[in-house]
């Protein structure tokens, strides 16, 4: 008898598939495992997290890890992808000119304009020709506040509307003589100009509808008697208060609001002719993934050294050189993806924390050497182990034997395998060749999307969102799913999570999302990001792959990786295959393992040349170990 | 939208918050409580008189508020926010000694377990 083990070191996770051979020579797979993959995909590092998951394999097949007689290693591909955010436009406020937030409880209804006047201000200073708009600091209590108010109106003042720092619209509104619409829950009241002219507008409540002047260019424009080259400068103003349920306006002398267009600088784009294409990266994605097209097979790509791109780029090159040992400028770049986005962004100089959505193009790199150091890995594996290790076969193609084991597949077959940081495919063709491409963006461009997109500005709530569906907590014991339907709970749920937004955990667990989405906008987010980076690339990738360069001709596609497992990105790209009228799902590796282990399951099989696990005969170039990995005699 | 004192009619059809006050007397706090309460625009009514613990008080009150939301409140500033669905035992918010801002805080979190929104954090 004999345990044969084939490893899978992945970008996140390692993979062991565990066989038995018999005296007779029947072979047979007794276990799995997957431990996550300790250090850098490729280096030294992972020997531990090797060493972890082949004792759980031998654990759960009920023999001692010194049992495994031979360990196939893949020769990983030596691709890290990595990626990066560009904003390309920002909004500037020069001086306080507006408050878009939206506090949860503004009081009073309609539009009122005036001249901003503390409530401490002294009577005798003002006319009563002037309509006046008070602004109520915190140190005021609502009470006094509302005595001022008032007194004022009663000495044939006329009061339009307030601004207040607490929140205190509603008990204002309750205890005033006027009606008039307030804002409340301005933090940085103490910059809004005094003696301004300002406009104050709170949408009626109930009624399901948001402001309509201050929202309105031309609105504004009437408020304020502005002149046509004015009203063309507070555009980015009204865009701003679209949506909001109450908004102030404030015109200041100097006040200027500006839409500026920041330089993100050029990609040079180089083929393997070595012609170059120069993209500005403020075109957008659309003209920067023709130019990626254009150039295949692209053989490197240049960022601007300044930009966020340009040191991404860079520190990706970096970071391969390191791992690799090989200098900087023989690592490449072989594919950028490119994504258009609007990300919510802080307007420089607000008072109430205002939001503009900014255009943004997200990219994600693949970086390229000629071969990660498997040998080292080999070697401190052999060193703890005492057996022999061999390096097996190349990823891909290990992949592709892996995943014919899925019941229902024949070759010729393309595998798509989804990963973290880069979407591969490899093809299967009638002569049983394998080619195999990398293409960038894949599952941590998802995350980034989903980041920036919501404003979050924290990647683990972001993968959280990515891998889970949302939820909001209607009641202490009921929550209501994104598809509408309503769950009752044994348990209360915890305070902080009552009429909140969570994402349901595999493990039961609840986790509150902080920012201020619904379901709806959650889902909508999470599942564009999804369509645009693996939907996207799984076309390109199997245009590419596909012999006739027409994904039309492909008679299976089969879905590997990590991101395979998601919730919806597998079911979102058999969707969209099915329009070419493909047989495309995802793999269930030895009719078991789903999507998981295929690649280490095909070291074993390229090991034993198949067996009886395969419908065909394995060439003898798949079934053969790499040279770079001189088998070590007992 | 507002707040009233004392007994109110059987066939009262608004919906309120009740808040039971402890003893004869109307506690300091309880008017951050109401004012908590009102910014959120939801009704409540202020009865005085009750005795015994503060949650068996506050469960009290939430099973006669048709929000099923009870809040007691102690001359020594404890305030207890109850759901009629909870165990007894186990109100949602029990605070002794609140200061006013908590005490606002408290009345806006029973009044926004009516609405349904999230709840400010306390304490």
């Amino acid at each position: 008898m004999g345990y044969i083990a084939g490893v899978d070191i992945g970008n996140s996770s390692t993979e062991v598939a565990l066989l038995r051979r018999t005296e007779s020579g029947e072979t047979e797979f007794v276990s799995d495992a997957l431990y996550r993959t300790t250090g850098l995909k490729g280096t030294k590092k992972n020997v531990p997290g090797v060493i972890k998951a082949l004792t759980q394999a031998a654990k759960s097949a009920d023999i001692d890890v010194s049992e495994i007689d031979r360990v196939l290693l893949n020769e990983a591909a030596p691709v890290i992808g990595d990626v990066a955010m560009e904003t390309i436009t920002e909004t500037v406020i020069t001086e306080s000119t507006m408050i878009g937030h939206d506090p949860s409880t503004p009081g009073g209804v309609g539009l009122g304009t005036g001249k901003t006047v503390e409530t401490t201000a002294d009577m005798e200073d003002y006319t009563t020709d002037e309509p006046i708009i008070f602004l109520v600091s915190e140190t005021v209590d609502f009470a006094v506040a509302a005595e001022t108010i008032n007194e004022w109106s009663d000495s044939g003042y006329e009061i339009t509307g307030a601004v207040v720092q607490n929140d205190d619209a509603v008990l204002i509104n309750n205890r005033i003589d006027v009606d008039i619409p307030i804002v409340d829950e301005v933090p940085k009241l103490a910059d809004v100009p005094r003696d301004q002219p300002a406009a104050v507008e709170v949408a009626p409540q109930a009624s399901g509808k948001t402001i309509d002047t201050l929202s309105n260019p031309y609105g504004i424009a009437t408020v304020f008697d502005l002149s046509p080259e004015e009203t063309q400068k507070i555009i980015p103003v009204s865009r701003a208060l679209v949506g909001n349920k109450s908004a102030v306006v404030i015109k200041t002398p100097e006040g200027d609001v500006e839409e500026r267009t920041i330089p993100a600088g050029k990609l040079h784009i180089i083929d393997e002719r070595g012609i170059t294409t120069e993209v500005p990266v403020d075109e957008g994605a659309d003209v920067i993934m023709e130019a990626v097209m254009n150039s295949w097979p692209v053989s490197d790509v240049q960022g601007e050294s300044g930009s966020n791109i340009g040191g991404m780029l860079n520190r990706a090159r970096d970071s391969m050189a390191e791992v690799t040992g090989q200098p900087v400028d023989s690592i490449e770049i072989r594919d950028i993806m490119a994504v258009d986005t609007l990300i919510p962004q802080e307007v420089e100089g607000s008072v109430a924390g205002e939001h503009s959505m900014e255009n943004a193009v997200a990219l994600a790199a693949m970086v390229k050497t000629q071969q990660l150091p498997m040998q080292q890995i080999a070697d401190g594996i052999e060193k703890q182990l005492d057996t022999t290790v061999v390096i097996q076969g190349v990823e891909a193609k290990m992949a592709v034997l892996g995943s014919l084991t899925t019941p229902g597949t024949d070759y010729p077959l393309a595998i798509l395998d989804m990963g973290g940081g880069s979407t591969d495919a490899a093809y299967m063709h009638e002569n049983k060749d394998i080619d195999s491409i990398h293409l960038s963006g894949a599952g941590d461009m998802v995350t980034m999307l989903i980041d920036s997109e919501l404003g979050l500005d924290d990647r683990d709530l972001a993968e959280d969102i990515k891998m889970y569906p949302s939820a909001k907590v209607e009641t202490l014991f009921s929550i209501r799913q994104e598809d509408g339907t309503v769950n009752f709970l044994d348990e209360p749920v915890a305070p902080e999570l009552y009429g909140r937004i969570v994402l349901l955990k595999d493990d039961g667990d609840m986790r509150p999302v902080p920012a201020d989405k619904s379901t709806g906008e959650i889902r909508r987010v999470r599942r564009r990001a999804k369509r645009r980076v693996f939907v996207k690339n799984a076309k390109r990738a199997l245009n590419i792959i596909t012999p006739t360069e027409n994904i039309r001709h492909l008679p299976f596609v089969v879905m590997v990786g990590r991101s395979a497992l998601d919730f919806e990105i597998p079911e979102m790209i058999s969707d969209a295959m099915a329009e070419y009228g493909i047989v495309c799902g995802r793999a269930n590796v030895r009719g078991e393992t789903g999507p998981r282990n295929a690649v280490a399951t095909g070291l074993v099989l390229s090991h034993i040349e198949g067996g009886a696990h395969l419908r065909f005969e394995i060439p003898s170039e798949l079934s053969t170990a790499l040279e770079r990995a001189p088998v070590k005699t007992d | 939208m507002s707040g009233c004192r004392g007994p109110i009619d059987t066939d009262d059809e608004v919906p309120r918050v009740f808040v039971w006050c402890i003893g004869d007397e109307e506690p300091e706090v309880l008017q951050y409580i109401e004012h908590g309460i009102e910014e959120e625009g939801v009704s409540w009514v202020v009865q005085r008189g009750y005795e015994g613990d503060g949650v068996n008080v506050a469960h009290e009150a939430s099973t006669n508020s048709s929000l099923k939301i009870g809040v007691s409140v102690t001359y020594d500033s404890r305030v207890v926010v109850h759901h009629k669905q909870l165990p007894d035992a186990d109100p949602l918010f029990d605070v002794d000694e609140v200061t006013p801002e908590t005490a606002r805080k408290l009345g806006s979190n029973s009044a926004r377990l009516a609405k349904g929104t999230p709840l400010k954090p306390v304490g």
